[in-house]
């Protein structure tokens, strides 16, 4: 069976990367005593992935790990809540038909909410973003893994609202079209270590609109479990 | 805090966050940090640690918490934002615990500890100390010769310490309530056996730098002896040990199988000062495992010990192990094997998909030496094991040697490169088809230890060593299909020195510190120089400690400490040595009297007889 599990992702935890979170997860539904599956092969490892990478310092609302099990696990929530530390929780899961693809190639969008921008920067920061909103094409030099790539990010950018001293993002993210926040933040002339990060929300696109997983999911035909 | 720890390369070695990690409020109790100096990733695979922990934490009237030493870049951003050493879990300063007690794990960490006591804004020197400051404890291996730290340290504890731990911590408690001076507290330690406070002794020197003696001031034992456990009971077990959240060298459940060995290796301390063996039983083992992959999560089990396919019943605890957790996707890992064919046996039935590289240790490589060091292995029996594993699937091997030993000659040296050669080969001497192994002779330098059979030897010279590793080097440049690896010889020089130095190195300690010494064991930040600056500052001579002979009756700077083994017997062993005369294992021959069992209460405790 495969499940999409949403939780979030807090406190300290802020500081754990990407892959030693999947490897947590690992050991969290090994102690929850979930019947994980694994692949085959030479060496066997639990079909567990995590939905995006979540930068190392940001918190989360809406983080998705993507497992499969052995055999249905109506309880899974239930069963991972004793098990998993007091700065992730879970907020449900969902059940998905097994020839779903991948979830961590379905993502497409992300919901940025940026706090703790100082006063001062205000005025500056609401000029040089509706500069930014105003162009058609921005290019900026960014890192990639190949090294240093330029790309236009403002197509990348589905919305940026300041609202006091609280900015909110939606970005691309995934396979097709990604933008790192900590690039849209250095962008616009703010320090990324100087701000608290939360991603609010991961999407799927469904015909041009943003769909959560578990929209999806739903929509899709499946019932909701946990 | 936060601030700064978005600013360091790995955060996650100082948030004290991890699964399993205890949090008890601290007041009203005994505070005791458990400290070990190295980084974050090397101390969470300390199984010893861990076990202190757990022990500690057992008691109601008692919190332990767990110091690491900060990584460079965490040090710099305490010392710029005046942050001192701190506690994972609580963040609580190290300075304002009871107890802060060091682990001793090896010599080159000795400037890490004096870093940290500095982080931490505890005096360095124990005779600085008031009441108001932690007592420093040692423990673990090097506490058989901790004389070189013997100026830091309150006290040290030698041996097994779960249970002796107990008796310490109600001692404090006593002294604590009674509102005792710190001289008061210390002269109660010092009554309980196993307990070692250096400044209630008094070193005298001969004019040619040499002990004359070692008296105590004040009342307490003339010889401190360690402790020792009976019987390795399964309470004493960390069940629930912490997990970290970031990939630690030793990223495993650690079942520590069995305690000491008496294979009697004559360069070995450890196969001296664990002594006697004491096996678990198979039963305890599974049901361990069992509690801690539930309490944890790990995937894999390392059957952890000196020499883990000695365990008397290991074939069926193999067994045992992997028809109860195997079809959990749960590994096993051998981390030593012997060199026989039952070792490769264990080895094949815990292997999983494609070989990795085998280990095996050898040590030197000519049966002579082999007599010499009691490595009761032949050329043979290295063989047979090479091709029974290459049968099995295996492509390369890794063995390891030591050169510098006690009476070596160039045809031992020879000896590594026909040995390594010969293993490559190993299917011909058995007659089988085949493809050649690949082989890596990894070479180290013999540091003779206190407490072995080679504790009165000389040391090579750092030359004598280098132009050995080039003599190795060359031969092995003239086959392909071998590698050799080799370290530093500076680096041993100065493992030499400490290992048995004595109570002045203290002032090599301080100058290296203040030269900025630290993190020795790691090859980026070991500066030689700097170490040899010290030695000149403190006006102290190093070949004096590591190159030189001792005397059958020189007083030794760790004479007044014993691991229960007798001096008399590790001089009967250095003799048998030249003699090419072989000890055998004393659990499947008969008691060579090495004064374990006659001095302790104790005996070599196996799981099948």
């Amino acid at each position: 069976m495969k499940y999409w599990l949403q939780y979030s992702k807090g406190g300290n935890l802020r500081f754990i990367g990407h892959l030693d979170m999947l490897h947590s997860w690992e050991r969290i539904l090994r102690r929850a005593r979930v019947p994980l599956a694994f692949s085959q092969g030479y060496s066997p490892h639990p079909l567990l992935s995590l939905a995006a990478p979540l930068p190392v310092g940001l918190i989360s609302q809406a983080e998705y790990l993507e497992l499969v099990t052995t055999e249905a696990v109506p309880n899974l929530t239930e069963m991972i809540a004793v098990a998993v530390p007091s700065d992730i929780r879970v907020a449900g899961a969902v059940a998905v038909p097994d020839k779903t693809k991948p979830l961590m190639g379905l993502i497409r969008y992300a919901d940025y909410l940026v706090e703790g921008i100082a006063e001062g920067q205000r005025a500056q920061l609401e000029k040089t973003l509706a500069d930014f909103l105003g162009q058609t094409s921005v290019i900026r030099t960014v890192r990639r893994k190949s090294g240093m790539k330029r790309v236009d990010i403002r197509p990348l950018v589905h919305f940026a609202h300041l609202q006091g001293t609280t900015l909110r993002l939606r970005l691309s993210i995934g396979s097709v079209a990604n933008l790192r926040v900590e690039d849209l933040l250095q962008h616009l002339d703010l320090i990324p270590s100087s701000l608290q990060i939360a991603r609010e929300q991961l999407y799927l696109d469904v015909d041009g609109k943003a769909v959560t997983p578990f929209q999806y999911a739903a929509a899709t035909g499946t019932a909701l479990e946990g | 805090m936060q601030h700064i720890l978005s600013q360091v390369e790995k955060p996650a070695r100082y948030l004290g966050n991890e699964w399993n990690a205890v949090r008890k409020d601290h007041q009203g109790r005994i505070t005791l940090a458990l400290a070990f100096p190295d980084v974050y990733e090397i101390a969470m695979s300390h199984l010893g640690l861990q076990i202190l922990y757990h022990v500690a934490n057992q008691r109601e009237d008692t919190v332990a918490e767990r110091v690491y030493a900060p990584w460079t870049d965490m040090e710099s951003l305490m010392r710029q934002h005046c942050l001192p050493l701190f506690a994972l879990e609580s963040k609580r300063p190290v300075r304002e615990f009871d107890l802060v007690g060091f682990t001793l794990q090896y010599e080159m960490s000795y400037s890490n500890i004096i870093n940290m006591l500095d982080l931490a804004g505890i005096p360095i020197l124990a005779r600085d100390r008031g009441n108001e400051h932690p007592l420093v404890i040692g423990g673990g291996p090097c506490v058989y010769n901790p004389e070189p730290l013997a100026d830091f340290f309150d006290f040290f504890v030698l041996g097994d310490a779960e249970e002796v731990l107990g008796e310490i911590l109600d001692a404090y408690a006593q002294a604590k309530s009674a509102g005792w001076s710190r001289e008061q507290t210390l002269l109660s330690l010092s009554q309980i056996s196993g307990v070692y406070v250096p400044s209630f002794y008094e070193v005298q020197y001969h004019d040619d730098g040499t002990i004359a003696s070692v008296q105590p001031k004040a009342d307490v034992p003339p010889v401190v002896t360690k402790r020792v456990l009976a019987e390795l009971k399964p309470e004493y077990f960390p069940s629930k040990p912490v997990v970290p959240y970031l990939g630690t060298v030793h990223d495993r459940l650690s079942l520590e199988i069995f305690r000491g060995c008496t294979r009697g290796c004559r360069f070995c301390q450890a196969g001296v000062i664990y002594r006697p063996v004491r096996e678990r039983s198979r039963e305890d083992l599974v049901a361990l495992a069992e509690a801690v992959l539930r309490a944890t999560g790990y995937n894999e089990i390392s059957l952890m010990s000196l020499s883990t396919m000695d365990y008397s019943d290991l074939a069926a605890l193999v067994d045992d192990l992997l028809a109860k957790f195997g079809c959990d996707h749960v590994k096993l890992s051998l981390p030593s094997l012997r060199i026989d064919s039952f070792s490769i046996e264990q080895a094949k039935k815990v292997k999983q998909g494609r070989t990795g590289n085998l280990t095996l240790a050898p040590e030197a490589g000519s049966q002579r030496l082999r007599d010499v060091i009691n490595k009761q292995v032949t050329e043979e029996d290295l063989l047979q094991a090479v091709s029974g594993a290459q049968a099995e699937g295996w492509r390369s091997v890794k063995l390891y040697f030591m050169i510098g030993l006690p009476t070596e000659t160039e045809a031992d040296l020879e000896g590594i490169f026909d040995l390594a050669k010969k293993a490559a080969w190993a299917h011909r001497y058995v007659k089988q088809p085949g493809k050649p192994m690949r082989v890596t002779a990894s070479v180290a330098a013999f540091v003779p230890k206190p407490w072995t059979p080679f504790q009165w030897e000389p040391q090579d010279s750092m030359y004598v060593l280098e132009q050995k590793q080039l003599f190795l080097r060359e031969l092995f440049s003239k086959d392909r299909r071998l590698t050799l690896n080799y370290h530093g010889a500076e680096l041993s020089f100065l493992e030499a020195i400490f290992a048995r130095g004595d109570r002045r190195l203290g002032r090599v300690l301080l100058e290296a510190h203040a030269l900025g010494c630290r993190f020795d064991g790691w090859s980026e930040h070991f500066a030689f120089d700097k170490w040899m600056q010290a030695f000149a500052a403190a006006e102290l001579d190093p070949t004096f400690y590591a190159n030189r002979r001792r005397e059958r009756d020189e007083v030794l700077p760790w004479d007044h400490l014993s691991p229960g083994v007798s001096k008399e017997w590790l001089w009967k062993e250095r003799e048998a040595a030249w003699q090419l005369a072989v000890t055998p294992d004393c659990r499947s021959a008969h008691c060579s009297v090495c004064g374990v069992c006659q001095h302790l209460p104790v005996t070599t405790r196996l799981a099948k007889e």
